[in-house]
């Protein structure tokens, strides 16, 4: 019911163990670590936190961070792979070389910029290919009239015809030259043992390229019928084709790239599991404190696992170790004030979902009530009621069970919403047999009472529920009930802690609640009356003017308690206690008369719930007048199933959080806890 | 505060707070600093809004389709806030998109002057201007295969940039420069978007005024410092240079300081209106001086910025906020990219973010 009870250690073992102690540390991962400075200040000068020997050393928690995230990094397109292919385990992790490491990394990187390199280079050709086929299609026609002469006689135009001829036998080395600038060469039929070809680029390479000709002995020519339109046309299909094999190189590159990556994925995950194993071993001796010959730690255990934390250090140390326990209320800094122990919040498995919604709010007060089984109870109990429909809840159910098994990636908090899911959808299932809803309609009678029928203005089957008034009346009971647990919780932790004065004095202590207590009282009365009639004087003095004369004496009390830490009482004092002592009754009273008549959204909510499947099932029924289910109808109502489940169990899930978080933890909750968070191999990077 | 702001702006205010939400937090940018390569600097926006740049990358290996691409997301960012505003609100934004459209016509132009006017090679293939229309149609293809200044006149026909050529015309082949021109477009934006938010209500009118004058601040007072510190330009040639309509500084005031003959001598004077800045006139060498005025600079917009999204929700700072802090995102991005591009270091990139 309470937080994980927690006790403090402090441990000394011989420098020389200390490796093998951080060892079985991580390996037992039960030591939420403490810093000595937090106790001990004034003795904590006389410690190192870096050992003489190790100082310089290179590998330090952030290089390793760094390096680990690289390798991170670099996987991340690999898809479908993971880095953590097992669980990290001491055993199979040998010592690292983070040179090695870096070096390999550094070499892979460069491997992998070489291929980017290489498919910028393809790139920029392919678009200098796009730039040449852009000036050809003069215009955006594939023809200009006249041919590329024409073209090139046109003023805009950038582009350069130039014919000839060279000598056959250098025609594929001549085409491999040429064809490094954008450029297209036609081939002609050879005559008088020469190849007349005409050349195509653009004017600002045509210097260039002429000097390539000159290689080949080019020999300028005008030649008949160059420049026709079908030798544009066979241009533009051969830079067509060039930019095609263009593209077919960058694709290999990319699979080249891939392949890379593929090729070096087990070292990856080797050198990845090796340096996050590292990395923890070095925050964890991050936390040592040296001696000349002697290293000292401290730490919060959970008190089931003294004991094997013990033994794993006796183990380690071959008993060479001081091992000091101490209980948290114990620990005390070196001005007497508490030493804050982490909290566990050790709930069983199927209320973790329930656990996320806690920590998501804060983290409880290490030694108070652990909130999150009343939390599950409180939270199904409102969602069930604004979504009742049992129907829409087994929908939700399956969405919950099939969601991380559909949608790949689903892991750890999202994983848990999914649970959180299929438990709504599980109390929305029980919700609905009891009202007697199956999507949005009363297949089968309900258990208690005829939720529809009594929306509709009819009769709900339960003389005890004959109005919708009834159901705000069930409502607001039910938030007296949720309200009233959390000032009960509040009690204990109070008790607990041993404080008195905020017990009895407190919005939410004792006092407080004898007028709430009253407050209801008189409200059921009044109601019961026809609202015509209070309490008695004597009843409404005994129940309310009581605790605000006791009341009066909060502020008083308080001053006086702090009096030595420099409060006085001067002579504005008893105004301000007065115009405290006002203002306190005021928020008593509107806090928890809001409180309360929150809980009717309960019922609004579920009000509108029916609603909404009523307005759908008179649509279904107008498109099938005769009673029996059509097509139309029938997709009417699936879509307004749909509809519902999607934005009502939003609405229902968020006011259910809303609830919770401002209403009910409101009377109780104290989060000024941090999280227990040991260093061990299960725990996240 | 009347109805009408707040049914303008209610909806918008709480959809670009939750965009502004998603902007990558400044360890994101450290982190990609210290990248040993651009694949793999570029392999950490997989994860992020950008994602699109990785896949880009990954089919191309071209940094500058890359930045391309860069360029095409900062324009979805104005879109998106097209679909959002009313009628007279989207007549401001569309000005405002004036500016993504002049800055891509100047790379276009550049690229025209160096082909047709200076007989350059130009290695930056068309590929890399954005092609699509921003506000108004432009071919850019015809832009820069123009033969000569008719051609591009002709090519900007039916926009508002034709008869900033034509009237820029001369100078521009007598220069060799477009400097003149650029400077007239630049002016043109900064009227454009006056004039459109004449249609919004006096409050937000008085939030623009403050933005746009201090950019123009901002931009004429860079101009000062690097054609005092680089060239040693004299008064009368800076004056040709600056943008009228500033929120502190008097131009004019602050010309009169540098007196008519050339020189590199910066005084205090013509840095008034921001007293913070007074010691640069003195600081270093020129580059540096620039440096660190930019720097300078950029905070000052952007702590003024950060005040608008702290003032009232329900006034157009809510946009003209959005748009500084995304437009900041993107630069310090393509900054980094370039500088891994060309194998800068960490340190030496930090200086320029």
């Amino acid at each position: 019911m309470f937080t994980s009870t927690m006790r403090h250690l402090t441990a000394v073992v011989l420098s020389r163990d200390s490796e093998v102690v951080s060892r079985e540390l991580l390996n037992v991962g039960l030591l939420d670590f403490a810093r000595i400075e937090e106790f001990l200040p004034e003795i904590s000068s006389s410690f190192n936190r870096i050992p003489e020997g190790e100082k310089g050393r290179e590998n330090s928690v952030s290089r390793l961070r760094e390096d680990r995230l690289r390798i991170e990094n670099l996987a991340s397109s690999m898809p479908g792979v993971s880095l953590k292919i097992a669980p990290l385990s001491l055993e199979s992790i040998p010592d690292i070389d983070i040179e090695e490491i870096e070096s390999g990394l550094n070499h892979l990187a460069a491997g992998l910029q070489d291929i980017r390199n290489r498919q910028q280079e393809l790139n920029r050709e392919l678009m200098k290919l796009e730039d040449l086929r852009n000036h050809l299609v003069h215009h955006g026609q594939d023809s200009s009239p006249g041919g590329i002469g024409k073209l090139v006689e046109s003023k805009d135009s950038f582009i350069t015809v130039s014919t000839g001829s060279i000598v056959p036998r250098f025609r594929d080395q001549a085409r491999e030259r040429i064809h490094r600038f954008p450029s297209v060469l036609v081939d002609m039929p050879e005559r008088e043992g020469r190849l007349p070809l005409m050349l195509i680029s653009l004017r600002r390479d045509s210097r260039e390229l002429h000097s390539i000709l000159q290689e080949f002995g080019w020999r300028e020519e005008r030649l008949p019928g160059a420049g026709a339109p079908e030798h544009q046309a066979e241009a533009l299909k051969e830079l067509d084709s060039r930019k095609e094999e263009l593209r077919k190189q960058q694709q290999r590159a990319a699979e080249e790239y891939k392949s890379l990556l593929e090729e070096n994925r087990p070292r990856l995950q080797e050198q990845w599991a090796g340096l996050a194993v590292h990395e923890k071993l070095v925050q964890i001796r991050s936390n040592f404190t040296h001696t000349e010959r002697t290293v000292l730690f401290t730490g919060w255990v959970p008190a089931e696992k003294t004991s094997s934390l013990e033994e794993a250090i006796r183990k380690a140390s071959d008993s060479r170790c001081w091992i000091e326990w101490h209980e948290a209320a114990e620990v005390r800094n070196t001005s007497g004030g508490r030493v804050a122990a982490p909290v566990e919040l050790n709930n069983p498995g199927f209320l973790k979902p329930f656990e996320m919604l806690v920590e998501n709010y804060a983290i409880p007060e290490y030694g108070t009530v652990d909130p999150t089984p009343f939390v599950a109870v409180a939270f199904l109990s409102m969602f069930g009621l604004m979504f009742a429909d049992a129907g829409q809840g087994l929908v939700l159910v399956l969405i919950g069970l099939l969601g991380p098994r559909l949608i790949p990636g689903i892991a750890g908090k999202m994983r848990r919403l999914f649970t959180l899911i299929a438990y709504c959808g599980a109390a929305a299932v029980v919700s609905g047999i009891l009202f007697g809803s199956w999507f949005g309609r009363p297949w089968l009678p309900p258990l208690w009472f005829n939720y529809h029928a009594l929306v509709s203005g009819h009769s709900s089957g339960n003389p005890a529920v004959r109005s919708v008034y009834d159901i705000l009346f069930i409502t607001i009971v039910f938030g007296i009930a949720v309200l009233a647990t959390g000032l009960l919780l509040n009690w204990i932790n109070l008790f607990k802690k041993r404080d008195w004065f905020s017990l009895g004095f407190e919005k939410g202590g004792i006092l407080g609640a004898w007028m709430f207590a009253w407050g209801i009282y008189t409200a059921f009365f009044f109601a019961e009356s026809g609202y015509r009639e209070l309490p008695s004087d004597a009843v409404l003095l005994t129940g309310f003017g009581v605790p605000a004369l006791l009341l009066l004496l909060k502020h008083p009390i308080h001053a006086l308690r702090h009096r030595k830490d420099g409060a006085h009482l001067g002579p504005g004092a008893i105004m301000i206690f007065l115009m405290e002592w006002v203002v306190e009754l005021l928020e008593i009273f509107s806090g928890y008369l809001a409180n309360t008549l929150s809980f009717m959204r309960v019922a609004g909510l579920g009000i509108a719930h029916v609603s909404l499947m009523r307005a759908f099932d008179q649509i279904a029924s107008m498109v099938s007048p005769s009673g029996s289910f059509s097509l139309w109808s029938l997709l009417i109502l699936l879509t307004g199933n749909i509809l519902v489940i999607a934005l009502e169990g939003l609405s229902a899930g968020i006011q259910s959080l809303r609830l919770n978080y401002y209403e009910f933890f409101s009377k109780y909750f104290t989060g000024s806890g941090r999280a227990y968070a040991p260093i061990s191999l299960r725990s996240s990077m | 505060m009347s109805r009408g702001r707040l049914d303008r702006y209610a909806f918008i205010n709480a959809k670009l707070k939750t965009r502004l939400s998603m902007v990558l937090p400044d360890e994101f940018f450290i982190r990609l600093s210290r990248a040993a390569t651009p694949n793999e600097a570029v392999q950490l926006l997989k994860e992020t809004p950008f994602a699109s740049l990785e896949r880009v990358y990954a089919e191309t290996g071209d940094l500058k389709l890359v930045e391309l691409e860069l360029f095409s997301m900062e324009l979805d960012f104005f879109r998106e806030i097209q679909k959002l505003v009313d009628a007279e609100l989207l007549i401001f934004v569309n000005a405002l998109m004036l500016r993504p459209e002049i800055e891509n016509l100047k790379e276009a132009l550049r690229l025209w002057l160096d082909r047709a006017v200076r007989r350059r090679d130009i290695s930056s293939p068309l590929g890399y201007i954005f092609q699509g229309s921003i506000r108004h149609r432009i071919d850019i293809h015809r832009i820069v295969d123009s033969a000569d200044i008719e051609g591009l006149q002709n090519a900007l026909e039916g926009t508002p940039y034709a008869s900033l050529v034509s009237s820029n015309a001369a100078e521009i082949l007598s220069s060799r420069s477009l400097f003149s021109l650029e400077t007239d477009l630049d002016r043109f934006y900064y009227s454009r978007v006056r004039e459109a938010s004449a249609g919004l209500g006096a409050e937000d009118r008085a939030v623009v005024e403050r933005i746009l004058g201090m950019e123009i601040d901002l931009e004429n007072l860079e101009r000062i410092v690097r054609f005092r510190s680089f060239y040693g330009f004299g008064a009368d040639r800076i004056r040709h240079c600056l943008i009228p309509g500033g929120y502190r500084i008097d131009p004019e005031a602050a010309l009169s300081s540098l007196g008519t003959q050339d020189s590199r001598d910066l005084p205090p004077e013509a840095l008034q209106g921001y007293p913070e800045l007074s010691a640069l006139s003195s600081t270093g060498d020129a580059s540096s001086r620039l440096l660190l005025l930019e720097e300078f600079l950029r905070q000052v917009l952007f702590k003024e910025v950060s005040r608008l999204l702290g003032g009232d929700p329900f006034s157009v700072g809510i946009i003209l906020a959005y748009f500084s802090i995304r437009n900041r995102e993107i630069r310090r991005l393509s900054t980094i990219l370039n500088a891994k591009y060309y194998g800068l270091g960490e340190e030496t990139i930090g200086r320029y973010l």
